[in-house]
């Protein structure tokens, strides 16, 4: 048994060193979309043990398209999110850590934990574009917001029933309407109208949603991605939605991301998937997987100003990129990691 | 002897915190039962002896040393490399803040402000388990009080000191709270156990607030005696939470069997750092837990509530209620939980327990059940990715065929006494469509009989083992594997003793006699057992568990109910009594009552 463990961590430690490796020798230089850092959340790889000697974890990024990775924060953190506020200079970055919120004020040269004992597992955290300073974030147990950037937090759970609402995967705020929030949960789509004080069943009612995003070219335009029933558009803010899985032969979905200067090109992957793109608004959809050696995607992240550039952070195999819409993916680094997080900004 | 109902009230005003105490003491008292505290005292020293004088020395060992003032040079320059490269988060957190405080008086200024340094440059992670986070609380509130009135930029987590006391306290009340209403999510471990007496004794020990130390020495109480009432000569009895496949088939091995060297004086000695910090604190076991770890002289059933852990998916309850039945004798145990899922991966639902020198000394049956629906139950990651991640996180078995570990959705029980019936109901096509049972190589004898039965021998212990559907012995190194391959299944076992039937041939005859009816297992998983004392039980899996007419209410369980222990569920108030003893813990007054007048009873 001490030799099995031994070995594993001999071997995983070997892995992590092979995967900063890997990133600096194999990385091609490729062109990175200017003045963009790609932010990667490592939550952990397969031989994470709490109290162990575990191989670094945490907030990765890079500025050169994978060539160097570098690491800012705690480097046992397990962050399965993050947001930048990139109003402020230097950036405010916050990561929805399994030990709460994180926050830095210093573009990631400092952090402080923002958040107490009442708070944890934070999955992902959202900032609402239009004031900074509120923020939402979704647990396993409940949607919680702040209104001070972090400082102080409000349970916002009214109208969600224990356990069967409650564990939520994604909050997004209309970009046009703040004070109406949408929450993805493992019991369908929820909606507030009033900042989150109350929220009542929107749609899908009993699918559990991993993932919702909103087109960045409408706010009308929603994707939603979920465990068993594959994909589902909405093009009126959530009120109805469409089932978009023609040619989807995965169904689990944990990643979905719409191209910015393409609104109808929409990018998804999940368990065992690789990358699917539609470039009809879902309507129908081809695997473009060639060259990704992971196909677990959990991140998919689309360049702001060139949308044929595409990252996806997979769950074991590192970060790769393709530079020609998802036709062919190359391996960029962190080999091995378990991706659970990407932005670009 | 009725107990003494001319109680002396006495009152203590603690005038920093206006907060009153109340010690409660007989004016006549039971006899003491002879030599327990001199050779508590003498473990005691032995456990110390046995760290200051080890080798390897580590965090455990510096504590010692600096408590004893032995190679105390030597203890601070250890203690001081040991803070160059922290790791081990909680792990690590207790037993530096312990050795710290223990060593306060030894240490040198530089020393001091090397062991504040690391609670600004190392950070740990909190963790994601009750027991982590015990120990993360209690350590970074003994910390802060230790280092008060710093600001964030001092502390790992941008906290200043007073933010970082009141989180650690705001958890630490949460965690009594809520362990003496509805019990504990990681309940009756006999590995976990471990961190969460070790973390109140620090509490007990260090903290400087008199209520918290009020409250840590009545947790060390509450939890010792939730581990003696199940207590046999070093085994934890019966069903329980977060157990590793190394110690379920040999249940002497232990953290609990540690602390029953220490505490309860008839286990084996097996050096453990948690118990060190035990040993060194001033915190005396009232004799009332000891007699309850002890005194076997009269068999007792013991019932329980506790708590499934926090619950995320798949559920209307955040934590619903685990039930669970012990019966002791001296000579043996028959212990169960009321089956299900009710802990991710490591629970433990039931089994007979005799005390023995040989090592696998425990009989039970599981289904090897896993996925990722029951591991969504309790984490937050994806379903489809956990299994994976949990083979590879140091519980390589979880998803074996051959486990000796987890919890089943198909499983169910129903015991009254010394016997169970434990029903199947595996759904098909799931990864593993059979059930296994543990049949020792330390058991002396294990006979087939002709009725069906399967006697066993364990020295004056006996069990009678009748399987409900055909099965197969596969041998392994350490026991007999029986292996039945039925979706519908189950078993009955009743246990006696020589002490309780006499001879093994007169056990045989007495079961060959007791009624079994499981016609209708098949039809609608009905069986009948009557017992060989004459009481019938009738248990339908998914449905009741009906003892001589009567239908078994789960839900008039207490908290703990049996001749030893009392709480009502809800009440933060345990009552423990041992024949005309009593001791009362209440976790809302802070008082501690009690007709042992050298027990403790207050802050000292």
């Amino acid at each position: 048994m001490n030799n099995l463990f031994l070995f594993r961590r001999v071997f995983f430690s070997i892995t992590i060193l092979g995967c900063l490796l890997a990133s600096l020798v194999t990385t091609k230089l490729v062109a990175q979309p200017k003045d963009h850092i790609l932010y990667a959340c490592v939550i952990n790889n397969k031989s994470f043990v709490v109290g162990a000697d575990n191989p670094r974890t945490g907030l990765f990024y890079t500025t050169d398209n994978g060539k160097a990775w570098h690491h800012m924060g705690w480097t046992n953190g397990r962050p399965f999110g993050i947001a930048v506020d990139t109003t402020t200079h230097p950036t405010t970055i916050y990561l929805a850590e399994g030990n709460g919120v994180h926050k830095s004020m210093d573009g990631g040269k400092t952090w402080a934990i923002k958040t107490g004992w009442e708070i944890t597992e934070v999955q992902k955290i959202t900032i609402d574009s239009r004031s900074p300073n509120i923020l939402y974030i979704a647990t396993p147990y409940g949607v919680w917001k702040s209104t001070d950037g972090g400082e102080r937090w409000v349970k916002k759970n009214k109208g969600l029933r224990e356990v069967q609402d409650t564990f939520i995967t994604s909050v997004v705020v209309d970009r046009l309407r703040p004070s109406r929030v949408l929450i993805s949960t493992e019991n369908g789509i929820f909606e507030s109208t009033d900042g989150g004080d109350s929220w009542r069943s929107l749609a899908l009612q009993g699918k559990a949603i991993r993932r919702l995003v909103e087109s960045p070219m409408s706010s009308s335009v929603l994707l939603a991605g979920t465990e068993e029933d594959g994909v589902f558009l909405s093009v009126d803010g959530g009120k109805t939605w469409l089932e978009r899985n023609n040619g989807l032969k995965n169904k689990t979905i944990y990643a979905l991301a719409v191209a910015p200067n393409n609104p109808q090109t929409f990018y998804v992957g999940g368990f065992k998937s690789g990358v699917y793109k539609s470039t009809d608004e879902g309507k129908t959809w081809k695997n473009f997987s060639q060259g990704l050696t992971n196909l677990d995607v959990h991140a998919i992240a689309v360049s702001p100003s060139d949308s044929r550039v595409v990252y996806v952070g997979t769950i074991g195999g590192g970060v790769f990129r393709s530079d020609d819409g998802g036709g062919t993916w190359k391996h960029i680094g962190l080999e091995s990691c378990l991706v659970w997080d990407l932005k670009l900004y | 002897m009725n107990p003494n109902r001319n109680i002396l009230f006495t009152s203590l005003l603690f005038s920093v915190f206006n907060f009153q105490f109340l010690i409660l003491t007989g004016s006549s008292q039971p006899s003491p039962s002879g030599p327990y505290q001199e050779a508590s005292a003498a473990r005691r020293d032995s456990l110390i002896r046995f760290y200051v004088n080890a080798r390897h020395v580590g965090l455990d060992e510096v504590a010692a040393k600096l408590k004893m003032g032995v190679s105390v040079d030597t203890a601070l320059v250890h203690l001081s490399h040991l803070m160059d490269k922290p790791r081990g988060d909680m792990f690590w957190m207790y037993p530096f803040i312990g050795a710290c405080l223990y060593g306060k008086d030894r240490m040198p200024d530089s020393l001091k402000q090397k062991a504040r340094n690391v609670w600004r440059t190392y950070t740990p992670y909190r963790g994601d388990t009750e027991n982590h986070w015990m120990m993360y609380y209690t350590s970074l509130y003994l910390a802060a009080q230790t280092w008060p009135g710093e600001d964030g930029s001092q502390w790992y987590n941008g906290k200043s000191s007073e933010e970082n006391f009141k989180e650690g306290e705001g958890w630490l009340n949460h965690w009594m709270r809520i362990t003496t209403t509805i019990g504990q999510g990681e309940f009756d471990s006999p590995g976990y156990a471990s961190f969460y007496l070790v973390s109140m004794f620090l509490l007990y020990e260090f903290a400087t607030d008199p209520v918290m130390k009020q409250k840590a020495g009545m947790m060390i109480d509450y939890l010792l005696a939730d581990v003696a009432v199940e207590y046999l000569k070093g085994n934890l009895c019966g069903g329980h939470s977060r157990d590793y496949p190394e110690t379920v088939v040999s249940p002497t091995t232990t953290a609990v069997t540690a602390w029953g060297y220490l505490f309860f004086g008839d286990a084996p000695f097996i050096p453990r750092g948690e118990t060190l910090f035990a040993a060194m604190s001033s915190y005396k076991l009232p004799e009332t837990i000891y007699q309850i770890a002890t005194d076997r002289s009269r068999p007792y059933a013991h019932t329980e509530t506790k708590r499934v852990r926090n619950k995320m998916r798949h559920d209307t309850l955040r934590n619903p209620p685990v039930y669970k039945y012990t019966y002791m004798t001296q000579d043996y145990s028959l212990g169960s939980l009321h089956g299900g899922i009710l802990q991710p991966i490591q629970q433990h639902t039931w089994d007979v327990t005799w005390p023995s020198k040989k090592p696998h000394n425990t009989l039970f049956t599981i289904h090897p059940y896993y996925s990722g629906y029951e591991l969504g139950i309790f984490f937050p990651e994806e379903e489809k990715l956990m299994v994976d991640a949990v083979i590879g996180s140091n519980k390589p078995s979880y998803n074996t065929e051959d486990k000796w570990v987890g919890s089943s959705p198909y499983e169910q029980t129903f015991q009254n006494k010394n016997a169970i019936i434990v029903l199947y109901n595996i759904k098909p096509g799931t990864d593993y469509e059979h059930i296994d049972g543990l049949f020792s190589k330390d058991l002396d004898e294990r006979i087939v009989d002709t009725t069906g039965w399967i006697f066993s021998q364990a020295g004056d212990v006996y069990i009678a083992y009748f399987p409900l559907k055909p099965y197969e012995w596969i041998e392994e190194a350490l026991d007999f594997r029986l292996r039945s391959r039925e979706l519908k299944n189950g078993c009955i076992v009743e246990v006696s003793s020589a002490r309780e039937v006499g001879t093994f041939e007169e056990f045989k005859k007495k079961i060959r006699s007791a009624k079994i009816d499981h016609r209708n297992l098949d039809k609608d998983l009905r069986v009948q057992y009557t017992t060989s004392s004459g009481d019938r039980m009738e248990f339908t899996y998914g449905g009741r568990r009906i003892l001589n007419g009567k239908p078994i209410n789960f839900r008039s369980y207490k908290l703990f109910n049996g001749p030893y222990l009392q709480a009502e569920v809800g009440s933060e108030r345990l009552k423990m009594t041992y024949k005309d003893w009593y001791r009362a813990l209440d976790f809302k007054s802070l008082e501690v009552e009690t007709n042992v007048a050298r027990d403790w009873t207050t802050v000292r």
